[in-house]
């Protein structure tokens, strides 16, 4: 009984948002461990002039824990999904114009370093293929 | 729309709980990024840049002399007023600047890229992480 409890609430759309959860901490723990060694990774996108690319190596880290976390609690779970799907996106974008313009940077997804630029645009699409499962598994749309 | 809206709250409530440690690291990380500093790029991420920018050799002339960068004009701060026309010369309004040094910590590429923005205008300009040593470790 118990186990067919567990089943039915903890399905592979819960699972997802864990996976989705423990990455976006981890990503944004290693950011938030160095912040200067994330702004450099920043800075070589060469999108946004330097002041704004120190503000961003501050925020962001914090953001993607806090999203991360939210994941993990319903009463923020539809909001911290929200977050998760909009950063996926504007990282997509992101390595998508460094693609374009033959950059060969690292992506800096994790911190400094990180995969190149390929790997990290298709571990990013991956992951918003996950966030529109969980929206879709949503039982009332996006807030469960 | 209905179930959109709760998610917008919570998502600007958790934007504006993440300013909270932000704010904390902005004043306080011991390697929080200077806003007033120069931006710093990889050795790897320059090499692939297609359009046309300058190197500048912040080391002494005589390390420069010995091995530099191809291409790479020599600008230290010893030797500033010789060698500031070769500048001019070779630079153009638009045309990024990559300053670098012997190595990680040197300082001397930072502080020629500062006086190349202050003096010569130089808007697009930024100091080669790990400096000279970054770059032949990326050949």
């Amino acid at each position: 009984m118990a186990a067919y409890a567990l089943k039915s609430t903890f399905g592979p759309a819960s699972l997802l948002r864990v996976v989705l959860a423990g990455l976006f901490i981890y990503a944004g723990a290693g950011k938030a461990w160095d912040p200067a060694a994330f702004a450099s990774g920043i800075a070589n996108y060469r999108i946004t002039p330097w002041i704004i690319t120190a503000g961003i190596a501050i925020y962001l880290p914090w953001l993607e824990i806090l999203a991360g976390v939210g994941l993990l609690f319903p009463r923020f779970r539809s909001g911290a999904l929200l977050i998760v799907s909009a950063l996926l996106t504007v990282f997509c974008g992101a390595l998508l114009s460094a693609w374009m313009r033959g950059l060969d940077i690292h992506c800096g997804c994790f911190g400094a370093g990180g995969t190149g630029i390929a790997p990290a645009l298709i571990r990013n699409l991956v992951l918003l293929a996950a966030c529109a499962f969980v929206w879709s598994r949503s039982r009332s749309g996006p807030v469960s | 729309m209905r179930v959109f809206i709760p998610a917008l709250r919570q998502a600007v409530f958790l934007m504006l709980l993440a300013a909270v440690p932000s704010i904390a690291a902005a004043l306080l990380h011991p390697s929080r990024p200077d806003p007033s500093r120069i931006p710093q790029v990889e050795a790897a991420a320059v090499k692939s840049w297609t359009k046309r920018f300058v190197w500048v050799d912040a080391r002494p002339p005589a390390e420069f002399q010995r091995d530099a960068i191809p291409g790479a004009l020599s600008l230290s701060e010893d030797d500033w007023d010789r060698s500031i026309d070769a500048f001019a010369d070779a630079w153009e309004p638009g045309v990024p600047v990559v300053v670098y040094c012997g190595g990680g910590d040197c300082g001397a590429s930072e502080s020629v890229a500062r006086r190349l923005k202050r003096e010569a205008g130089v808007a697009d300009i930024f100091v080669l992480r790990g400096g000279f040593d970054a770059w032949r470790h990326t050949r």
